[in-house]
């Protein structure tokens, strides 16, 4: 061995460990270490996947449907803007909470107490027609819409849309809206549970309340002049009756 | 990209060189095998082709060794020896064999391996050894001129190997 080996062999001698230096452990842990290197190559087609995959549950989420049905009796909900819906049995309603808060589609009968919002006007598509409104409380069913609060817009599939404030009601005949001279004071009281009147005349309570219990009643004798002003729970007829027997002094004949 | 197979092919060619050719600028075996492992890593993150895949990582391990050396203060990084500082080149150059010694003190009998680093590389006398692991110093003379025998064989044997290549 020359002179130069001489000095690898003590250069070597002089710092040699034993266990340093390894080649299989360092293997290990750089391989172990770099193991997670293919994932990096696996990301990078794996990461377009991902975000489709993300996009998809996204959209899915925003584009899925919320639906209300009301079977046997009416059903009350609230929307997720704050609007409260009234369903009537055999109604069903469905929006997109996600994507759409303030449009919704309804078949049947529905009373909206609406959530106020310039901004974004709420929408009701129902067979017959489309209700747009900021803030109010109304009700859409297959034939026509009454509006109990504030204003709203009604377009039917055909002619010009109408505009209806509080007390209106609009009838849908062949996609056409139009304005009803005789509405029913309460045609929301299947929903609110309540008759309210103010200085109404008697013929059109007793009108009111033939409509929402499906009996004729009479007044006895002249109901000219006579007027009522209150507020009665829809729970029982003949309460209310008496009532409005005794307030007015007249005797009302059911059958 | 290369794959780990070829990875793991310059892995067991030229990790133990570059472990010898980084402690000579590095002087302190602790310090190397970060240093060396990194250069691997880097190369196998290599998005582009490298030509000379030897040189690439001899000079990785280069860059990497001057770096720690600049940050823990040195402001002339230099391979060494034993002796003084030595050129890059004899640094490389001498690396293959000292990590074929390196191979062979990890390939000697415990008792020979243990006297001769007792003797060369902590310069205890061959009494000192002999108190030390409670045997003779005729043996711990014995021990050592085996070791030592064995280690000129086995780098001669390295240089025939070498040469049979030309």
């Amino acid at each position: 061995m020359n002179q130069i080996d001489e000095q690898k062999l003590s250069f070597v001698l002089r710092h040699y460990r034993p266990g340093m230096f390894d080649t299989q452990k360092a293997w290990k842990k750089v391989s172990g270490m770099a193991s997670r290197h293919p994932m990096r190559r696996i990301l990078l087609w794996a990461m377009p996947i991902a975000a489709a995959l993300i996009f998809g549950v996204f959209f899915s989420w925003r584009n899925t449907w919320t639906e209300y049905n009301a079977y046997g009796l009416a059903q009350a909900f609230t929307l997720k803007d704050g609007t409260h819906v009234t369903l009537a049995p055999g109604s069903t309603l469905r929006y997109q909470p996600h994507k759409a808060p303030r449009r919704v589609e309804m078949a049947g009968k529905v009373h909206y107490a609406v959530a106020r919002d310039e901004a974004h006007p709420f929408r009701v598509t129902a067979p017959a027609a489309t209700v747009t409104v900021l803030g109010t409380v109304f009700q859409v069913s297959e034939d026509r819409v009454d509006v109990t609060e504030g204003r709203v817009r009604v377009d039917g599939s055909l002619g010009d849309g109408v505009i209806l404030t509080a007390g209106q009601s609009a009838r849908l005949k062949d996609g056409i809206p139009t304005l009803e001279e005789t509405a029913l004071p309460n045609p929301s009281a299947w929903a609110t549970g309540v008759f309210r009147y103010d200085a109404t005349p008697l013929d059109d309570v007793l009108m009111d309340l033939s409509a929402y219990y499906g009996v004729s009643l009479q007044v006895k004798g002249d109901s000219s002049g006579k007027s009522l002003t209150g507020e009665f729970s829809t729970e029982s007829l003949d309460e209310i009756l008496e009532l409005v027997s005794l307030a007015l002094d007249v005797e009302i004949d059911k059958q | 990209m290369l794959q780990t197979k070829e990875i793991e092919a310059l892995f067991r060619t030229y990790y133990r060189p570059l472990c010898l050719y980084a402690l000579h600028y590095l002087g302190d075996p602790d310090a190397v095998e970060d240093v060396v492992q990194e250069s691997y890593t880097a190369l196998w993150r290599q998005e582009n082709p490298v030509a000379n895949v030897r040189a690439w990582l001899y000079s990785a391990v280069r860059n990497r060794s001057i770096d720690a050396l600049r940050k823990s203060g040195k402001t002339e990084p230099l391979p060494s020896d034993l002796d003084g500082p030595i050129s890059d080149d004899e640094a490389e150059e001498r690396s293959a064999l000292e990590a074929r010694l390196w191979t062979a003190v990890d390939a000697l009998p415990e008792m020979r391996r243990k006297c001769l680093l007792l003797a060369k590389r902590d310069g205890l006398s061959y009494k000192e050894i002999a108190d030390e692991l409670n045997i003779s110093e005729h043996t711990v003379r014995n021990h050592i001129s085996r070791a030592l025998e064995t280690l000129r064989e086995g780098g001669q044997q390295m240089i025939n190997f070498i040469f049979s290549f030309f």
